[in-house]
C-alpha cells in the first residue's frame, strides 16, 4: 500500500476529523463486513471490507452495475447498510455528512430548473454556512464560463464542473467522485486528474471510474468490484499502469464472489 | 452573492411575466375606479330610480350612461377576480417545485452533501422566498390601494386594499411549499386546486349557505379549519378598515402554522432519506 500523503499522518484510524480553519481534515473511511443493496436479503455488495486512510485516492472500479452507485450512496448515508458497519472517522457516514459535510459528484449531475450557475453556487454556500469558498471551488473544479448562465443550459462537461464546484464548495474532507470524467473533453480531463491530486492533500477521494487510464496515474489503490464481492489491489512496484489495471480488471471478472472478496 | 440576492434573481427569471401581468391588472383596476366614478354614480342611479316610477323609462342619455358604466363595472369585476386570483397564483408559483423537484430530480443531494441540516436549509430558501413574494405583492398591493382611493374611498380602505394581496400571496405561497415539501411535484397546481376546492365547498356549505342545517352545520363550523381562509382575509382587511376582527386574524396564524407544520414534517423525511431510492 502507498504511504498516505504527509498531511495525513496524523490521522490514525477512528481519529476524528481535525477542523483547521473550522474545515474537516482528510475523513477515515472504513467498512466491516458491509453488505449494500436495495432489498434486504438480495445485496448488491456483500461482505466489504475497507479501510481508505485519510488523504488516500481509492479507486472504486467493476463492471456496470456492480454496486459502485450503491456503495457510495451507503458511505455518504443515504442508503442504510444491509449489514454490517461503515464508519467515516468513527462516525455513522449520516452524522458525519451533517456535521462536517461531504463532496459529492453524482453519475447525473442534475440541477435545479431556473437557476444560474451563480445561484447554484450561492444556495451551495448557504447550505455549507461559515467557511464555504466558491471562488476556490470554482478555479479547482474548471468552472471558466460565465456563470450568470442557466445551469440547466449547459453542456454535460460544464454541469459536470459545475457539479464538483458544489462539492468542493465546503471543503470537505471526503470526496466521492462517481464518473468525473465523463463529458469532460481529453484536456478537462488532464486538468482534472491534476486537480484530484491536489484536493487529495487535504481530502480523501473515493473515485469511481471505467477510465482505467485515468485511474492509474491518480489512485492510491483500486478496490475492485463485481459478483458482489470486491478485492482491493496495491499498487505494483512502479506504481499503477493502464496495462496493470487492465488485466487486474480482465482477471478478476467472475472471480470477485462475495466469499472470496475482501482483502 | 447572498441567498436573497440568488433568490430575488431567480424570481425575477423566472416569475416576471406573471408578476407584470399581475401588476398591470392592478394598473387597469385603478384606472378604472378613478376613470369612472362608479360610486357617485350607483348614488345618482339610486336616488332617480327612487325619484321615479319603475315603468318610466330613463330618457336614452341617461340609457347610454347607464350601459356605459355597467360596461365598465364588469370590467373592473373582471379585473379584480383576475387581480385577486393572479397574485394567489403568483405566490403558489413563486416556490417553484422547490423540494419534491428537486428530490426527484437528484439535485437536491447538491445541497444535502453539505454539512448543516438539510430542512434548515430549505426553510432558509422558503423564507427568502417568501421576502420576495411580500415585496412584489406589496407593489400589487400599492395599484389596489389607488383603485381604493378612486371617490368614494378613503385611507383605510386603501391600507385594507394594499393588504389583501400580500396576505394572498403568504398564504399561497405557505400551501405551496408544503406540498411541495410533502412530495407533491405540481405543487401550485395542487395548491390551486385546494384553493377552488375551498371557495366552492365554503360556498355550498358556509354559513350563508341553505344547505348549513343539522349535521352540515357542523361540517360547516370545522371548514374554516380546514379550507384556504379566503374568506378570513377578506375579514381580516375589512377589520383593518373598521373592527379589528380577532377571530380572522387567529384564523390566519392557524393557516400559516398549520402549513409550515405540515412542510416541517415533509422537510424531516426529506432529510432521512434525501433521494427516491
Amino acid at each position: 500500500m502507498t504511504s498516505p500523503p504527509a498531511s495525513a499522518a496524523a490521522f490514525g484510524p477512528g481519529s476524528p476529523p481535525a477542523a483547521a480553519n473550522g474545515r474537516p481534515g482528510p475523513a477515515h473511511v472504513t467498512a466491516v463486513r458491509l453488505d449494500v443493496g436495495y432489498a434486504p436479503g438480495s445485496p448488491v455488495l456483500g461482505g466489504l471490507e475497507l479501510d481508505a486512510s485519510p488523504g488516500e485516492v481509492l479507486a472504486v472500479v467493476g463492471p456496470n452495475g456492480a454496486g459502485k452507485t450503491t456503495l457510495f450512496r451507503t458511505l455518504l448515508g443515504i442508503l442504510p447498510p444491509l449489514a454490517g458497519e461503515a464508519t467515516i472517522s468513527g462516525m455513522a457516514p449520516a452524522a458525519y455528512r451533517t456535521a462536517f459535510g461531504v463532496g459529492y459528484l453524482a453519475e447525473d449531475t442534475a440541477m435545479p430548473s431556473g437557476w444560474t450557475c451563480d445561484g447554484i453556487l450561492a444556495l451551495a454556500a448557504s447550505a455549507v454556512g461559515p467557511g464555504a469558498d466558491p471562488a476556490w471551488a470554482c478555479e479547482l473544479a474548471g468552472v471558466d464560463y460565465p456563470t450568470t448562465r442557466l445551469a440547466e443550459k449547459l453542456s454535460k462537461g460544464m454541469r459536470r464542473r459545475l457539479g464538483l464546484a458544489v462539492a468542493l464548495v465546503g471543503r470537505p474532507g471526503l470526496l466521492f467522485l462517481d464518473e468525473p470524467e465523463a463529458g469532460l473533453d481529453p484536456g478537462q480531463r488532464m486538468r482534472l486528474r491534476g486537480k484530484i491530486k491536489e484536493v487529495a492533500r487535504a481530502t480523501t477521494v473515493l473515485v469511481a471510474s471505467h477510465d482505467l487510464g485515468e485511474l492509474a496515474v491518480m489512485s492510491d489503490r483500486v478496490l475492485l468490484i463485481g459478483d458482489g464481492g470486491a478485492r482491493l489491489v496495491e499498487p505494483p512496484p512502479g506504481g499503477f499502469t493502464r496495462e496493470f489495471l487492465e488485466e487486474t480488471f480482465l482477471g478478476s471478472t467472475g472471480s470477485l464472489g462475495a466469499k472470496e472478496g475482501p482483502s | 452573492m447572498s441567498l436573497l440576492k440568488a433568490t430575488v434573481q431567480y424570481a425575477r427569471r423566472t416569475r416576471w411575466k406573471l408578476a407584470l401581468s399581475v401588476f398591470l391588472m392592478g394598473v387597469g383596476l385603478a384606472a378604472v375606479s378613478r376613470s369612472m366614478e362608479v360610486n357617485p354614480f350607483l348614488t345618482d342611479m339610486q336616488e332617480f330610480m327612487e325619484a321615479n316610477a319603475p315603468d318610466e323609462a330613463a330618457s336614452p342619455e341617461e340609457q347610454g350612461a347607464f350601459v356605459q358604466v355597467m360596461a365598465l363595472m364588469v370590467v373592473g369585476r373582471f379585473l379584480r377576480f383576475a387581480f385577486y386570483m393572479g397574485a394567489t397564483l403568483f405566490g403558489l408559483l413563486v416556490v417553484g417545485s422547490l423540494v419534491a423537484g428537486e428530490r426527484a430530480s437528484g439535485a437536491v443531494m447538491l445541497w444535502g452533501q453539505q454539512r448543516g441540516s438539510l430542512p434548515a436549509f430549505y426553510v432558509k430558501r422558503y423564507v427568502a422566498l417568501q421576502v420576495v413574494n411580500l415585496a412584489v405583492q406589496l407593489v400589487f398591493g400599492v395599484t389596489v390601494a389607488v383603485a381604493a382611493l378612486a371617490p368614494g374611498g378613503n385611507a383605510p380602505t386603501a391600507l385594507a386594499a394594499f393588504v389583501q394581496p400580500a396576505l394572498l400571496g403568504l398564504m399561497g405561497a405557505a400551501v405551496s411549499f408544503a406540498a411541495s415539501a410533502l412530495g407533491i411535484r405540481r405543487n401550485a397546481f395542487a395548491g390551486l386546486g385546494y384553493i377552488f376546492f375551498s371557495v366552492v365547498i365554503g360556498e355550498t356549505l358556509g354559513p350563508a349557505s341553505p344547505l348549513a342545517t343539522g349535521f352540515w352545520e357542523h361540517v360547516a363550523a370545522v371548514l374554516p379549519y380546514l379550507t384556504f381562509p379566503m374568506d378570513a382575509v377578506t375579514r381580516f382587511a375589512e377589520g383593518i378598515r373598521s373592527d379589528w376582527d380577532w377571530e380572522a386574524t387567529w384564523l390566519l396564524f392557524y393557516h400559516f402554522t398549520l402549513w409550515s407544520a405540515l412542510a416541517w414534517f415533509g422537510l424531516r423525511r426529506v432529510a432521512r432519506r434525501p433521494l427516491r431510492l
